[in-house]
């Protein structure tokens, strides 16, 4: 038995130390987790970037209603002021601050906000007063001014501003044809028309674009039409808008997950419900998603092993190599070997992985640095906890193994009845497909883990390892055991088949004829 | 014939394997001496190689049985036995020296004395220089000597070599060939196949000439070779021969007329009928080549039937 397994050992270390020791091998392993860490910072750096730059894209208003076209603007313009004095409001003057910034945070301190924005609003709202006209006496006036004059400044100041994004043209009268041919040149994001009766029905009102998958125009513009033709209904009701907005307000539960509950230090539990729950962040979610994640890395690294070990298997024949080994040791070993050496090789890849991803974070956390302050957030969250859950560490260990030895034999059995790599890449085809579908359904799995399909799919060998490692914290402990025996009987089963396969295979010429020349190959003598 | 011997090697008994409805080896039964060199021949396709496989434990019998150093199973005997197939393929970016220590742990031997065992062949073969270069630097020779190491590493006292001169230049035919001859005189049992009757010839003490997955001929060289082969350059043609009395086939080319006469004739009476019968200018008796005999047994017996003699 000893002699069995050491020789197992040392088609393995072979295997593995061939692997490993090319050049390819590590500029593989190592390239790929400094791509993935350059993508998300760069990702995060995009992000970032893309929340603070301003492109402004112009869209065009015709108005067939009431005037519905001018309020929409004026609401927009009445938000957009609102805003600026809301941060104002909340931020102390520098001693480099203009008058007139120092003199409207006075006043945000002194008069309600809402009103501050009415008097400022008298000056700034379409149709505009003559600017020349305006006297400068009052901060209202002083104000309308500086707001024309300042733009970069409001939104250096407060960056959500509505004309940092998007800005109407009021160019009186333009025609359809005028309007096509501006968006045919780019020249404008899209127009909206407002049809006549726009209060009651939305029939005919149309927004024109060329790039119908981008909606934020449409959806921004249609928030102020909306706000502007409840506010004209709230009227006509005699209802105040605060009055409507709290008739309308929504119920909503804030998500919270449940923690231990503290006590305090005579002992006695925590009185109120809300000490024993906390707010979910942003990145605990994104923790939640764990397993699936390990999910993608368990398949990926299943199948670029089990096809190297086919490809590995086909070249071995090809060369007649296998015939040596196998007249010092039977096909069993030799597979079991080889499957081991693929095995090690994967997980020093890994490894390797875990250590450069690892290696910057943890050396960031120690000595306080943070690159950026999503990771610094992403450290602190909680998220790094549950992405090294031994739960999932364990299992990732124990299906790797499961999957790695299912699809390993079934693709060493393929590769031995093959000639070239093309015919056994042509073989492998269906079992290429039957893999992938729990990848595509990894997210559905995620989301609901205890459902029907996971439940099902997790009883199917070819699905179990994937779909196990998705909903593994969910599954109860005696279906966990269950499905542990059936995969292991499961690929103990493929393997006896393979072994059956390779063994006859690898001697062939000729490959045999489909299925039915692979159940001959189980069937006879070798 | 094939009662167990511990004096032989290896033992088929009605061996035989089909593959589908193609019978590759058809009830082969021979018995192979322990310290002799015994060779396999026979015409591409003949059935030698599915017999080496299964002598060598890779592939398993239809039907009937196989003894390979008195143990049932070849799985038993498997680190003494030496097997280097026809086609031969190296590990292409392994070291020369670990290609070999690899095959000697395979066969059980540790690492030191492999590694060991392995210099020396390197020094007998001539490759020391070789010894830490990549196996895909070697040139088609060498890299055969490096698989013949391999097979050699873990001192089999059975090599079973497919094809051992195929791809070698003259001088490295020779090297090989006295290590075949040195094994032997350790008391190895060397089987070989080989398409080179010269060197069957030379070489075997014995042989099996398998066609068609059948044993047409089997044993000590000599012994093949006894059956007699008698020239005639004579004036008539060829039908002056029919109905002689030992003769088993005529091949008649220009005046020449070789005549294939049975071990048991008689030569002296032979050569008065034929004397009676035409105008003969030369009579030669002489034995069959290795290669004459595998013409005639594989790709003469068709040449020469029209002109058969009755016996």
């Amino acid at each position: 038995m000893l002699d069995r397994l050491y020789s197992v050992w040392l088609i393995a270390q072979r295997d593995w130390l061939e692997a490993t020791s090319t050049k390819m091998f590590w500029l593989g392993a190592l390239l790929m987790p400094v791509i993935t860490l350059i993508l998300a910072v760069f990702g995060m750096f995009a992000a970032s970037l893309i929340g603070t730059s301003v492109t402004v894209g112009s869209y065009y208003v015709v108005d067939h209603s009431d005037g519905l076209g001018l309020e929409i603007r004026n609401e927009v313009l009445r938000t957009d002021v609102a805003n600026f004095l809301n941060v104002l409001s909340e931020r102390e003057p520098v001693p480099e601050d203009e008058e007139i910034l120092a003199d409207v945070h006075e006043a945000t301190q002194t008069t309600a906000l809402p009103d501050l924005v009415n008097s400022f609003m008298e000056f700034l709202e379409h149709p505009q007063p003559d600017l020349t006209t305006i006297t400068r006496d009052t901060l209202a006036e002083r104000f309308s001014i500086w707001w024309e004059n300042n733009k970069d400044l409001i939104v250096e100041l407060a960056p959500d501003m509505s004309f940092a994004r998007y800005e109407e043209i009021l160019t009186p009268n333009l025609t359809e044809q005028e309007l096509i041919s501006k968006l045919k040149r780019e020249q404008i994001l899209g127009y909206f028309i407002i049809p006549e009766g726009f209060i009651n029905s939305n029939e005919n009102a149309k927004f024109v674009t060329e790039n119908i998958l981008k909606q934020d125009l449409s959806n921004w513009y249609e928030n102020f039409a909306t706000r502007v033709i409840q506010n004209k209904k709230f009227a006509e009701s005699d209802i105040s808008r605060a009055t409507a907005l709290w008739l309308l307000q929504r119920a909503s539960f804030q998500t919270s997950k449940a923690v231990e509950p503290s006590r305090d230090s005579n002992g006695s539990s925590p009185s109120d419900v809300g000490d024993s729950t906390k707010e979910v962040t942003v990145w605990e979610t994104v923790g939640e998603f764990a397993p699936a994640v390990y999910q993608y890395i368990l398949w990926f690294l299943v199948f670029i092993g089990a096809t190297v070990l086919m490809t590995n298997t086909v070249e071995e024949k090809s060369t007649k190599l296998v015939e040596v080994l196998l007249s010092d040791l039977d096909s069993v070993q030799l597979m079991d070997g080889k499957l081991v050496g693929s095995a090690l090789t994967l997980l020093t890849v890994v490894g390797l992985w875990i250590f450069l991803i690892s290696l910057p974070i943890v050396l960031a956390a120690s000595i306080g640095v943070t690159f950026l302050p999503q990771v610094a957030e992403f450290i602190q969250s909680g998220a790094l906890s549950s992405m090294f859950n031994p739960l999932f560490i364990v299992n990732f260990v124990i299906f790797f193994v499961l999957g790695f030895a299912f699809y390993g034999y079934s693709l060493s059995a393929l590769g031995s009845v093959c000639s070239n790599i093309r015919e056994a890449q042509m073989m492998a085809t269906p079992i290429n497909l039957v893999a992938i579908v729990p990848l595509i359904l990894m997210v559905p799995i995620a989301l609901d883990k205890s459902g029907t399909l996971p439940t099902i799919m997790s009883y199917i060998p070819p699905f179990t390892p994937f779909v196990m490692m998705n909903i593994v914290a969910e599954v109860a402990w005696t279906n966990y055991l269950l499905i542990l025996v059936w995969m292991t009987a499961c690929t103990l089963g493929v393997r006896w088949l393979a072994k059956k396969i390779y063994t006859k295979g690898i001697l062939l010429e000729n490959k045999p004829a489909g299925i039915k020349g692979l159940v001959r190959l189980v069937g006879g003598t070798n | 014939m094939t009662d167990s011997n511990s004096n032989h090697s290896v033992t088929f008994e009605q061996t035989r394997k089909k593959f589908g409805s193609l019978v590759a080896l058809d009830r082969l039964s021979l018995q192979i001496p322990r310290g002799s060199v015994y060779g396999f021949i026979g015409p591409n396709g003949a059935g030698k190689t599915t017999a080496m496989r299964i002598l060598v434990g890779i592939s398993k019998p239809t039907s009937g049985t196989i003894k390979v150093l008195d143990a049932d199973e070849v799985k038993d005997v498997r680190h003494q036995i030496g097997y280097l197939p026809e086609e031969k393929g190296l590990y292409k970016r392994m070291r020369v020296i670990d290609y070999i220590v690899y095959f000697g742990r395979l066969n059980g031997m540790r690492k030191r004395d492999a590694v060991a065992k392995a210099k020396a062949l390197l020094s007998e073969f001539q490759l020391t220089d070789w010894e830490k270069e990549k196996c895909q630097a070697l040139s088609k020779g060498m890299g055969q000597k490096v698989q013949l190491m391999a097979t050699l590493i873990h001192d089999p006292i059975l090599m079973v070599l497919d094809e051992p001169f195929s791809g070698l230049d003259p001088v490295n035919v020779e090297v090989v060939r006295s290590i075949i001859l040195n094994k032997v005189k350790e008391n190895s049992t060397v089987i070989l196949s080989t398409h080179i009757m010269e060197q069957a010839e030379s070489l075997c003490d014995a042989v099996v000439l398998i066609n068609k997955g059948k044993a047409v001929l089997e044993g000590p060289i000599d012994e093949i070779r006894k059956g007699d082969v008698v020239s005639v350059d004579h004036e008539g043609d060829v039908s002056v021969f029919d109905g002689l009395q030992g003769v088993v086939s005529v091949k008649q080319i220009g005046r020449e007329a070789t005549l294939q006469v049975d071990p048991e004739c008689d030569l002296q009476t032979l050569m008065k009928s034929v004397f009676e019968r035409t105008s003969v200018t030369q009579f030669n008796a002489n034995s069959a080549s290795l290669h004459e005999i595998f013409i005639r047994e594989v790709g003469g017996s068709e040449a020469t039937s029209e002109t058969t003699a009755d016996a």
